[in-house]
């Protein structure tokens, strides 16, 4: 399996860059295509609610104004993509193609940016999204609804140069097993592969054989790290410690715990999806 | 994702061989591994619940024929195992590897089909299940709509009869809803490996959440070129004419979503259920 089509949806931040770059790299093993998605709201519904009728002539400033915004926003991006896209060797393509480097296109869609980038991702192989701390509320929304939508989303703060170790975040969960497959063309692909087994209970340790005999039917060998007591300090450490063993990204369920306890603790997803210090590759 | 490991539960009657045959005819155009495993409950659930008490002896010789039923029953899995996997020149290995050929491994498990189904189907691409027709049929059903909408799998239903290839042309039903866009990616791995994918439309107007051209597009972006059919007016139930769309051209697959909210999942799932588990004629793949 490859990746032929990876979603970038951007909204003119200064994150873009990085979140285009990243796209690149990941597209680059499988000469993917990286479809820009610039998604906004239709400027004339983007009418501030006042407690006096607006008049005409206010209403149509309004709506001039939130074009002008959007125009400049399009051309920010515009101007990214010629800028990154060069210096990454990718080719820049009017319509989405198929071909022998990776191809970048442009699209813009009118409507909630949320549901707009949740319904186009539901024929993406990839998702890269902005990380939360870095964008916009609409975002942070658009992954929750990506991943209700099972499709795969790679968040980074910054790119890797390449995806040439790729670590497993493992606790047996049913989000674990789907990330895992969700991730296999990184994992195909990747010259290490480490799982890491997050142990809840000093002295327990998990039965990995099933999962690796799941990684060896795909052809891989990962080695094993386990974490005892994993549950003490949950926060970023799974993400430092890929870090630390120079994972250029991390392969995570989202969820695995119920939404109200990662809410309440700062599960391992929401701090990772604020903040990731390596790229990570989440998966419901 | 690709499809590297098959999941096959087998049932110890004679649709093991089919459901073998269509594991082994996909896991060769896939390179795949396929894990073959035998599930029955323990005999002393046999045992039956009643107000009146049982004697010991009546106890015994029930858990003992059930023991009976249990070692003939894991007889003929094994049999059709080891005859399947004759047909395929299938390599025996222990523990799964990759290589260029088919291999295969078989266990036996005692438990409940749903408890070990949960265990085995997250770590697995795929699980082939037979066809539903028959009469003891009820528990695989169940474990058919588990794997598909808890765990979140995809399951490749058998047709009635073995067939020579699966994956080779490939039929997928469209109605532009979120399920058919989700089938279409899981069986990707597929859709790379075959000779021709067609679509076949089943709500052809312009008010589907995502629109064909935008399917042909992603699957071109894969380097797959597709060719179309519309079923504008249907005669008959949807699953009914698409299966006869599929048998018609010679299609070995048919790929569909199922349990969404979508035309196609209501009337897979909805009225023509027995007709499609029954009377399915070419493999079936579904995905959530």
């Amino acid at each position: 399996m490859s990746l032929g089509k990876i979603l970038v949806p951007l909204d003119g931040s200064d994150h873009d860059e990085a979140s285009l770059i990243t796209a690149i790299r990941a597209a680059r093993p499988f000469n993917a295509h990286v479809a820009v998605l610039f998604a906004h709201p239709d400027p004339a519904e983007a009418m501030p609610i006042v407690g006096v009728p607006l008049s005409g002539e206010a209403m149509s400033a309004v709506i001039d104004g939130n074009m002008r915004i959007f125009r400049t926003k399009a051309k920010r991006i515009h101007d990214m993509m010629a800028r990154a896209g060069v210096a990454e060797g990718a080719h820049l393509a009017d319509a989405p193609c198929h071909g022998d480097v990776v191809t970048i296109s442009y699209r813009e869609a009118v409507g909630y940016p949320p549901q707009v980038i949740s319904s186009r991702a539901a024929l993406a192989d990839l998702v890269v999204c902005t990380p939360a701390e870095a964008s916009s509320q609409a975002f942070e929304t658009s992954i929750d609804l990506i991943l209700q939508a099972r499709r795969p989303v790679l968040l980074a703060s910054s790119p890797p140069a390449a995806f040439r170790k790729v670590a497993i975040g493992w606790n047996e969960s049913m989000a674990a097993a789907h990330a895992i497959s969700a991730a296999m063309p990184f994992l195909e692909k990747a010259d290490i592969v480490e799982l890491i087994c997050m142990e809840q209970a000093i002295g327990q340790s998990f039965d990995t054989g099933p999962v690796m005999a799941y990684l060896k039917a795909h052809g891989l060998l990962p080695s094993e790290v386990h974490l005892g007591n994993w549950d003490a300090p949950p926060h970023n450490m799974l993400a430092k410690l890929a870090l630390e063993h120079n994972a250029d990204l991390l392969v995570i369920g989202a969820f695995g715990h119920s939404r109200v306890r990662e809410t309440l603790f700062g599960g391992v997803t929401n701090e990772t999806l604020c903040r990731p210090p390596l790229p990570v590759l989440f998966a419901h | 994702m690709s499809i590297a490991k098959i999941l096959v539960p087998l049932t110890g009657s004679k649709k093991d061989s089919v459901s073998l045959d269509t594991a082994f005819a996909l896991a060769k155009r896939l390179g795949a591994f396929v894990d073959a495993i035998f599930i029955h409950p323990d005999s002393r659930e046999a045992i039956p619940v009643s107000d009146m008490p049982i004697s010991p002896e009546i106890i015994q010789s029930i858990v003992d024929i059930a023991e009976t039923s249990r070692k003939a029953a894991a007889d003929r899995a094994r049999e059709s195992f080891s005859m399947a996997a004759a047909r395929w020149d299938v390599k025996i290995v222990s523990s799964p590897e990759k290589s260029a050929g088919i291999t295969a491994t078989y266990r036996e498990k005692i438990g409940h089909l749903r408890d070990i189904l949960r265990r085995e189907a997250c770590l697995s691409d795929l699980v082939v299940f037979p066809n539903m027709m028959g009469t003891d049929s009820g528990n695989f059903r169940h474990a058919l709509t588990d794997v598909l909408v808890r765990y979140d799998r995809p399951v490749l239903l058998c047709a009635e009869r073995a067939p020579k290839s699966v994956g080779r042309a490939a039929l997928i039903g469209w109605d532009g809803g979120d399920a058919a866009a989700g089938a279409l990616i899981a069986a990707m791995p597929i859709l790379e490996n075959s000779e021709a994918v067609q679509f076949a439309c089943v709500r052809p107007s312009g008010d589907a959440k995502h629109p064909l051209r935008e399917a042909q597009e992603y699957l071109s972006l894969h380097g797959i070129k597709t060719c179309e059919t519309t079923i504008a007016q249907p005669q008959a139930p949807i699953a009914e004419e698409l299966l006869d769309t599929a048998a018609a051209s010679g299609y070995d697959l048919l790929v569909c979503g199922g349990y969404g909210h979508s035309q196609i999942m209501e009337t897979v799932f909805g009225g023509t259920t027995d007709y499609l588990l029954s009377h399915a004629d070419v493999p079936l793949f579904l995905a959530h």
